[in-house]
């Protein structure tokens, strides 16, 4: 019975280059695919967003204190009149580039550990494995705010904080692939042939683990936004008066009775954010797991 | 000869893939008479196996469904029954046993519990009368200490000894009809030969007719009555197990029979067939086996030969009627 | 006589592995004990046998790809198993393997230009022009159209894919080529493709064989010598002819009356062996097969039989009752 389906799924993939294979996949997971116009267009804004926004970020309308919603200010103004909207699309930058600079950093160190640790084994494995261990008994939020303790305040220790939460999350992930690739035949194929343990890891075992590198990396830029904002909420992060999403909603926080707004729009962005990256990551996931069987 | 008592009739089976229909099965035809072995032989994609599922109506948990045709078992069509009727004819008037045995019996069950529970499910007989029923059934495919094997777990069966069981399952309730796909395949020789002389056995001893589905044509030349070879979702040659192996007709049958290394024949070459067998999109538009035939003549391309005196599906058939 | 390629003497492979708790209890496995044979250049040898006689776990130790517990390998007049390191890369350019799994044993994200220009490139052979050169000249070689370079494994069927196999493990032109069940997994039609392949390349490049396979039938169309195993001995060894024709050990007669043949008139004596195969952690005393053999006697069950010299045939078998059955 699979004999016919498989014969289907090889006749489909003829002439086809994997990335070609997975677009097509990719393209049938409709609310992936949507996070990802969103994720796009959420880009272009961070990019151009200080240009097209309607307002400065640090513009102060005193005759406007916490007012609500309207035409002249989209999702209203905070304590000091600062258009939220406007505050909003300067933040967007900040926020994408902390999660995006710190889970790249987690990414490259969790996945070089993971890979000499999968792939070499015995005592290095342990040594590497039992540090990981450590780390990940502390609840990631607890642990940034050990290391902000340590480094001090700040956005770029904020980056360095997330980045080494996530060193062992990746860590584990791939040298989970990595002794899963080590163990198959092509690999033993290839040092029977008597290529170096460098080639071994670069021609074979990396290309083995991009596709759960690429899934996962989605999946921790939203977390790693969410506990930047949350550091930034606690006042560990980006300095208060700056256009922080989790800055800015920590000042609304004194208003949340009378100006709910000013807490709603940052938190909205945050949350639409965070889910646009897991839903992505959901799909990427699930557009490229049958190259993982592969 | 009696009735059949089973009998396939233009047996249509096809799969849905991503909305498309790809055509497995394309009209079969075969007959089954008590206490007969019937082989079915063909390579990976040929549809044998799919064959033998659309039989036992396990298309269920797959994307591939009976598009036509009938399935007639005592004068009454399989395929129409209701799921009741379905379950009361399965495992009890007909049964099926599989390549890998470990997939078809519960790890987390003891063999005595699992065998009772398949008795009782289509014999009203008390638990201990069961039991005595599936010691005496392990008893007779040749299981020693067959007693404490009942308080077994699967995982602690060797491969030969578990599909010994799944045949003890399956002959339980007396079958008229056994389907057997690929049932030692994945067992070593010696232990091959212990199986094929158990089911031989079962043959003998209920006249149990047999439907028997592998790729290995030594395993078909020792076992089977008749023997219909499939290829490309039909079926292409039939006949008497002494008609095929001693003089086949169809050219894919020949190339076949040329392919397989003889012990002790001291041959320099083997008798290939060129080529690959074509998947369901490159199949050719006339014969299927056209692209890879050696005798391949205009005509072929052109036209899907019919299967002449239901024996040998090719137009070289219909010149040599023409010469005699 | 010529001196031998491959000379293997008193191979043993035990595996250890530890049970219980406080991993108190070792459990060795004897998957290889005392396995020896030599391969002249030119021949084909057949290593047959069924699962877990050891077949495989011999031919990965001649590969290096794993250790021998005992015991020497001799190729080309040096020790294999004493090298290492650069000696031991620069020895592997004279031997290669072929896969039994053809899906597995290619990776699925490297094209077939790249992974039959691997060897080239690790044994740096060739420069960039001439590794293109190479992989087309291989292509040819096996029988594959040289547009098939840029694509995927996941393309092709398996005998095709069996046939980049082969490819690869030629790129370097070895001396020898050990091929683990490499049609085992193919359908009948396809499997006599790449058996005559097989053929058409040891005349064409002198290649020499250590053939691994479970199928006697198999084993006896390519082979020129015969090497039986059971339960990680060998029990019988000499010319195919000789073994196929007179088989000395009583378990190789009853795997050759075992094997079905594709003729429906074949009358046969067939000796249906009793049981399973022990497990190999826990063999039986003396003569490995005397649990199933059925003319085993008193001194089957305390001394194991040395292979020695059958007066009828000229060739051994490790068997008390020699000459006798």
């Amino acid at each position: 019975m699979a004999e016919a389906a498989t014969r289907k799924e090889e006749e489909q993939e003829k002439k086809v280059t994997p990335f070609q294979q997975f677009w097509k996949s990719f393209k049938k997971q409709k609310v992936s695919f949507a996070a990802g116009v969103f994720l796009l267009l959420l880009f272009i804004v961070a990019a151009i967003g200080p240009f097209i926004a309607p307002y400065g970020p640090q513009e102060y309308d005193y005759d406007n204190l916490l007012s609500g919603p309207s035409w002249q200010h989209l999702a209203g103004t905070d304590d000091f009149g600062r258009d939220i909207f406007s505050r909003i699309l300067h933040g967007a930058w900040i926020s994408l580039s902390v999660g995006l600079s710190s889970v790249f950093i987690g990414a490259l160190l969790g996945t070089i550990l993971g890979i000499i640790s999968g792939y070499f084994g015995k005592w290095v494995d342990s040594a590497i494995m039992r540090v990981m261990d450590v780390l990940l008994a502390f609840p990631g939020m607890l642990l940034a705010i050990g290391i902000i303790a340590i480094l001090g305040p700040g956005l770029f220790n904020v980056v360095m904080a997330v980045a080494i939460f996530s060193v062992p999350v990746f860590a584990r992930i791939i040298r989970s692939s990595t002794l899963a690739i080590k163990s198959t035949l092509y690999v033993e194929a290839t040092q029977s042939i008597g290529s170096s343990h460098f080639r071994v890891i670069m021609k074979h075992i990396f290309p083995g683990t991009v596709s759960t590198l690429i899934v996962y990396f989605t999946m921790r830029i939203g977390s790693a936004i969410l506990i930047a904002a949350g550091l930034s909420f606690l006042g560990l992060g980006a300095d208060p008066s700056t256009p922080e999403w989790g800055a800015m909603l920590s000042n609304g926080r004194d208003y949340l009775n009378n100006a709910p707004h000013v807490t709603f729009f940052p938190g909205l962005a945050i949350f639409l954010t965070v889910l646009a990256f897991n839903l992505l990551g959901d799909g990427l996931r699930d557009a490229l797991d049958p190259k993982i069987r592969d | 000869m009696s009735e059949p008592i089973l009998s396939i009739n233009q047996l249509y089976t096809s799969f849905r893939v991503d909305g498309e229909t790809i055509p497995a099965v394309e009209g079969i035809d075969l007959s089954l008479y008590p206490g007969e072995i019937v082989g079915l032989v063909g390579e990976s994609g040929s549809g044998k196996s799919v064959t033998s599922l659309s039989v036992m109506q396990l298309l269920d948990e797959t994307p591939g469904e009976v598009t036509g045709g009938e399935v007639l078992f005592q004068g009454q069509d399989l395929l129409k029954f209701t799921d009741r009727q379905k379950r009361k004819v399965r495992g009890n008037d007909i049964s099926m046993i599989f390549q890998e045995p470990m997939t078809s019996l519960n790890p987390v069950l003891k063999i005595g519990k699992q065998l009772v529970e398949a008795i009782r499910e289509h014999q009203r007989i008390s638990q201990t009368d069961a039991r005595k029923h599936a010691i005496h059934m392990l008893n007779q495919v040749g299981i020693p200490r067959s007693e404490a094997i009942m308080n077994e777990y699967p995982h602690q069966l060797s491969g030969g000894m578990r599909q010994r069981v799944m045949i003890a399952m399956a002959m339980s309730c007396d079958p008229k009809v056994l389907i057997a796909d690929e049932p030692t395949t994945a067992l070593d020789v010696t232990i091959q030969a212990q199986i094929l002389d158990v089911m031989r056995n079962m043959r003998d001893q209920h006249n149990t007719s047999i439907l028997f589905i592998t790729h290995d044509l030594g395993v078909i030349a020792e076992m089977c009555d008749r023997v219909a070879v499939m290829y490309s979702g039909r079926i292409v040659e039939q006949g008497s197990v002494y008609e095929i192996f001693e003089n086949p007709k169809h050219p894919y049958t020949k190339g076949l029979l040329g392919s397989i290394p003889k012990l002790g024949a001291k041959e320099d070459r083997l008798d290939s067939i060129q080529g690959q067998v074509p998947t369901v999109e490159d199949r050719p538009k006339g014969c299927k086996f056209a692209n890879r035939c050696p005798f391949v003549m205009d005509h072929c391309w052109e036209e899907e030969p019919p299967l002449f005196d239901g024996k040998n599906r090719c137009w070289l058939h219909e010149r040599e009627e023409a010469t005699e | 006589m010529k001196e031998p390629l491959l000379q293997v003497d008193g191979l043993k492979k035990h595996f250890v592995s530890q049970k219980g708790f406080r991993k108190s209890s070792k459990q060795v496995v004897k998957a290889v004990d005392g396995v020896s044979f030599d391969i002249n250049p030119g021949e084909t040898f057949g290593l047959v046998g069924e699962s877990g006689c050891g077949k495989s776990t011999t031919g990965r130790m001649i590969m290096q790809m794993l250790e021998a517990t005992e015991g020497t390998i001799t190729f080309d007049g040096e020790r294999l198993d004493q090298l290492s390191g650069k000696a031991l890369k620069k020895a592997r350019k004279d031997f290669q393997m072929i896969f039994q799994d053809p899906y597995a044993s290619l990776n699925p994200r490297m094209t077939v230009r790249d992974i039959i220009a691997e060897p080239l490139i690790v044994h740096e052979m060739e420069t960039s022009n001439g590794i293109d050169r190479r992989v087309y000249e291989l292509l040819d070689t096996v029988g594959l159209p040289r547009k098939v370079a840029e694509r995927y494994p996941h393309e092709f069927s398996g005998g095709q894919r069996q046939r980049i196999g082969i490819a690869r493990a030629l790129a370097v032109k070895p001396k020898l080529i050990i091929a683990d069940e490499p049609v085992s997994a193919l359908d009948v039609s396809i499997q006599s493709q790449v058996l005559n392949l097989l053929k058409d390349l040891q005349d064409e490049f002198d290649l020499t064989y250590l053939f691994i396979a479970h199928d006697l039938s198999v084993v006896d169309f390519i082979s020129d010598r015969i090497g039986v195993m059971y339960l990680g001995k060998l029990v019988e060894i000499g010319d195919r002819d000789s073994i196929i024709q007179n088989p000395q050990h009583p378990y190789t007669k009853a795997l050759l009356s075992a094997v079905p043949v594709p003729d429906p008139r074949a009358k046969r004596e067939r000796i249906v062996l009793e049981g399973d195969l022990p497990s190999p952690s826990n063999p039986p005393s003396g003569c490995p097969f005397h649990t199933r053999c059925p003319f085993a006697w008193d001194r089957c069950v305390n001394e194991t039989p040395e292979l020695q010299t059958a007066e009828t045939t000229g060739h051994t078998a490790a068997c008390h009752l020699l000459d006798e059955l």
